[in-house]
């Protein structure tokens, strides 16, 4: 919490920043475990429930994840504008790439839906998920690339511009790849839990569980290897939320098991809770380890508009639950069909 | 470190003004249909509940997935537009950022309702009754409106800057002079974009003819809005400032034709709407509303054009000139020189035989790259080559009073010099050999050039059309 004080102003976008971040985060996670657990269920052939749910509700979710993603993106821009234009610019058309490669993945997640694909043999099918898949990964890298450039020194800067490199190289980058896609795992199972709640079968739930530990693990595994690398260091007002994450670390990790052993109601429950106040402790914790390069420029104290973002905020959020909320009313709750 | 370092990437042959208009037609292009798209919808259901033969029949065809497509492809290019912005213009995008990232925020809100909205329709509309479908697609276009409504104020900001320039008031900013007269022609074009595409796939329907004209003649009504297209451009043209008018109507052969192409396609569009499909009940067939398609599209590019152009040499009027440089910083700058506070090196550094050539490229690349390349489109060698190296100087010290869309040189004496032999070095070839120029005699007049040119743009009065 002593994250946002004391910083003249600038305490209100970061919290802004990690929880929208941390939304981000949490959708992106479905994103790439979804399109995973497609990917492997081709290449195993047969389908199931999750597979199901996953081709089925992808392409949403990426399209939220995508529109999560431009409220970081705005205040990225208003807290670390240098640092941020300088590493994209340094970047040029490998940070670029990006966008052909978020169509493309888009594309392929629809196509992936789509009853003649679904008639197609396993290494097509695979293939289809598989390249929406490597898509994902790709962005991924991408920003991790972009925020390790944009972390470093000047001298750093020079060197990649003058010698026309495209590429920043940095060992952390796959450590802390490595660590979004764990979380990732443990997002999806969450999420998987929760689509499929009403047709998933013992052993569905079961495999989720096993997945969501598997995530668990392996970002914790990545969280060490950072941590031994030497170029993670979380500054006072992090370590709050560096414990909050071990918390919520082993509560979800308890979910899990809970789902595993048969304990469904239970199981989602602990994992759900577990999972969401991870995804923001670890967004908390990533901007503690930046916040002392916040650029605050005195023009922004007091930038006009304030009140009628929040005021928009309110309206978009009622307008969004009354639109769910007659959706429901009128579906009732029956699964969804085609879209 | 300098506001302005930023490292300044290549385009190739391609001009930065160039990149960035590819993605941003089809950006606006993509949005407007969408919102366009909401609009059609909406009526169309608000049609269907009312028990209109068809309209459920139109909303459940391929109409839906194109609108619901593009708003796919617009939110993604609309990524793409932010992040191309960035790379061609940081300090532009910067400065828009800091000033309305509330508004930006307050979009934010709008477009996320509008996915909410557009995807439970498009996910579940087939199962829900009439009402419910109405309500989800007003919810969807009010909110793509709303998107639309924000957004552009922050860009008719940039042309317009209005009474924000003295009081740094953001709704003195937002509400600028051109905020209503563009926000009615984007509202015109994407409601005649919408309608047009709906007579497109009425035509493609299995239907037949006596049905499908009926369904044209009220995808049609929303035609209408073109007719008003003519009058909501003069308002437009009379409230921008009468330097950019000035080019418009005459000053740059390119920017009036490309005026004229918006404004003959649009009143064609209008008329044809209005005169042909709503008030004689012709038949549109497919070919036709493609056409017609076609030649929105063309209005939509040329109206970018216009808008993209008609700021120069600013990207933000009285702010920020093309080049990222702030009138306010000219003086600064011509006493210490631009490239003093610049970090990045040249990447080609081992081309240029003196240090002179090697400063006379960095300062291009800080301060004519934005609307310059040395050698492809707009090329300083073409345009400037053939000069002797007198004219060269004399230009170049005086560029805003060369061209009055140019900004007024931001450095000392020898930094001309050293762009003047730059230009003559590379339009003999690059040759491994140059002398260095260094006459005190030859500086001091450029001096004087620099002095004389002063440090603003060329005020509007003194402009010659
Ligand atoms: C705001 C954009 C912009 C910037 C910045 C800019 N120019 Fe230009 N310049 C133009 C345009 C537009 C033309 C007209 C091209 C034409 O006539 O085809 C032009 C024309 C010229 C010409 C030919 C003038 C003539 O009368 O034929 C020269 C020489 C020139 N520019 C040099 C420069 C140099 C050197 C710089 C950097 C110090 C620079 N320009 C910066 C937009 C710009
Ligand atoms: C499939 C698509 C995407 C994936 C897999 C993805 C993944 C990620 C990951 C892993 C990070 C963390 C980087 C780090 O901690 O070092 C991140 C950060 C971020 N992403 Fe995404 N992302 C995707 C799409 C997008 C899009 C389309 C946008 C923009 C609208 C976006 C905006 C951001 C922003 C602003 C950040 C924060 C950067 C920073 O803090 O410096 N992302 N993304």
């Amino acid at each position: 919490m002593s994250l946002f004080t004391g910083l003249d102003g600038a305490g209100g976008y970061l919290l802004l920043l990690v929880v929208t971040f941390a939304m981000h985060a949490l959708l992106i996670g479905f994103v790439l475990g979804a399109a995973a657990w497609a990917t492997m269920r081709a290449v195993r052939g047969g389908d199931d429930v999750v597979a199901a749910a996953a081709r089925d509700w992808l392409p949403f979710a990426l399209g939220a994840a995508i529109t999560a993603g431009v409220a970081p993106l705005l205040l990225v821009q208003v807290l670390y504008q240098h640092r941020m234009y300088t590493a994209t610019l340094l970047l040029s058309h490998r940070f670029m790439a990006i966008v052909p490669a978020l169509i493309a993945g888009f594309y392929l997640l629809y196509l992936g839906k789509t009853a003649r694909v679904a008639a197609w043999g396993r290494a097509r099918r695979a293939a289809v998920s598989g390249a929406a898949l490597a898509a994902f990964v790709f962005v991924a890298w991408t920003w991790i690339e972009e925020h390790t450039l944009a972390a470093a020194a000047p001298e750093v800067w020079v060197a990649h511009y003058r010698d026309g490199r495209l590429v920043h190289g940095d060992p952390v980058i796959a450590q802390r790849l490595v660590v979004w896609l764990g979380l990732a795992a443990a997002a999806f199972a969450v999420g998987a839990a929760w689509l499929t709640r009403r047709r998933a079968e013992a052993t569905d739930l079961r495999r989720l569980g096993v997945v969501g530990l598997g995530g668990l693990l392996v970002a914790a595994g990545g969280v060490i290897a950072i941590d031994r690398g030497g170029s993670a260091s979380v500054p006072a007002p992090g370590m709050t939320w560096l414990a909050l994450a071990a918390v919520a670390h082993a509560v979800a990790a308890l979910g899990f098991a809970a789902l595993v052993t048969d304990r469904a109601r239970l199981g989602r429950g602990l994992a759900t809770g577990g999972v969401i106040v991870l995804f923001v402790a670890v967004s908390a914790v990533r901007e503690a380890s930046r916040a002392a390069r916040i650029e605050w420029r005195s023009t922004l104290v007091g930038a006009q508009g304030v009140f009628l973002f929040l005021g928009f905020l309110a309206i978009s959020l009622a307008a969004i639950v009354w639109c769910a909320r007659m959706v429901r009313a009128h579906l009732g709750s029956e699964p969804p069909a085609r879209t | 470190m300098e506001p302005t370092a930023y490292p300044v990437n290549d385009f190739g042959p391609a001009m930065r003004g160039m990149v960035i208009g590819a993605v941003g037609i089809l950006h606006v292009f993509l949005a407007q249909f969408a919102i366009g798209g909401g609009f059609v919808m909406t009526y169309f259901q608000w049609l269907a509940g009312r028990g209109v033969p068809d309209a459920r029949r139109f909303l459940d065809s391929f109409f839906t997935y194109l609108v619901l497509i593009s708003f796919v492809t617009g939110a993604m290019t609309g990524v793409a537009m932010w992040l191309t912005t960035i790379q061609v213009g940081p300090r532009t995008i910067g400065l828009m950022v800091d000033e309305f990232h509330w508004i930006w925020a307050t979009e934010w809100c709008c477009f996320t309702v509008e996915i909410v909205a557009g995807y439970m329709f498009l996910r579940f509309g087939a199962r829900l009754p009439d009402r419910v479908r109405l309500r989800l697609l007003a919810i969807y276009s009010l909110a793509s409106f709303g998107s639309l409504f924000w957004v552009n104020g922050i860009l008719s900001w940039q042309l317009t800057p209005g009474a924000w320039v003295g009081s740094g008031d953001v709704w003195a900013g937002f509400f600028n002079p051109s905020f209503w007269p563009s926000l009615l022609y984007r509202t015109a074009v994407a409601s005649t974009l919408g309608a047009l595409a709906a007579i497109a796939i009425i035509n493609a329907m299995d239907l037949d003819r006596a049905r499908k004209h009926a369904l044209i003649a009220r995808a049609a009504r929303l035609l209408v809005p073109m007719a008003a297209m003519p009058l909501l451009g003069l308002w437009f043209v009379a409230v921008i400032p009468a330097d950019s008018r000035a080019w418009l109507t005459g000053g740059s052969v390119a920017m009036s034709m490309f005026l004229a192409l918006a404004a003959g396609a649009s009143l064609l569009l209008g008329a044809y709407a209005v005169v042909g499909i709503w008030w004689r009940r012709m038949f549109v067939s497919g070919a036709t509303a493609a056409l017609l398609l076609a030649l929105a599209f063309g209005a939509t590019a040329a109206g970018e054009f216009v808008r993209e152009g008609a700021r120069k040499p600013y990207t933000i009027r009285q702010v920020l000139f093309s080049n990222a440089i702030a009138p306010g910083e000219v003086a600064r700058l011509r006493r210490d020189g631009s490239v003093t506070g610049d970090p990045y090196p040249l990447r080609d550094a081992g081309r240029y035989p003196t240090e002179q050539l090697a400063l006379g490229a960095r300062v291009v690349r800080l301060q004519c790259l934005a609307c310059h390349t040395m050698k492809g489109a707009n090329a300083l060698v073409h345009l400037g080559g053939g000069w002797s190296i007198e004219q060269l100087r004399l230009n170049i010290a005086k560029l805003q009073q060369t061209k009055a869309f140019m900004p007024p040189f931001a450095g000392p004496a020898s930094e001309v010099e050293a762009v003047a032999q730059l230009i003559r070095w590379e339009a003999s070839g690059a040759p491994r050999q140059w002398p260095v120029s260094d006459d005190p005699a030859v500086l001091a007049q450029i001096a004087g050039w620099l002095d004389a040119a002063g440090t603003s743009a060329t005020p509007p009065q003194v402009r010659k059309p």
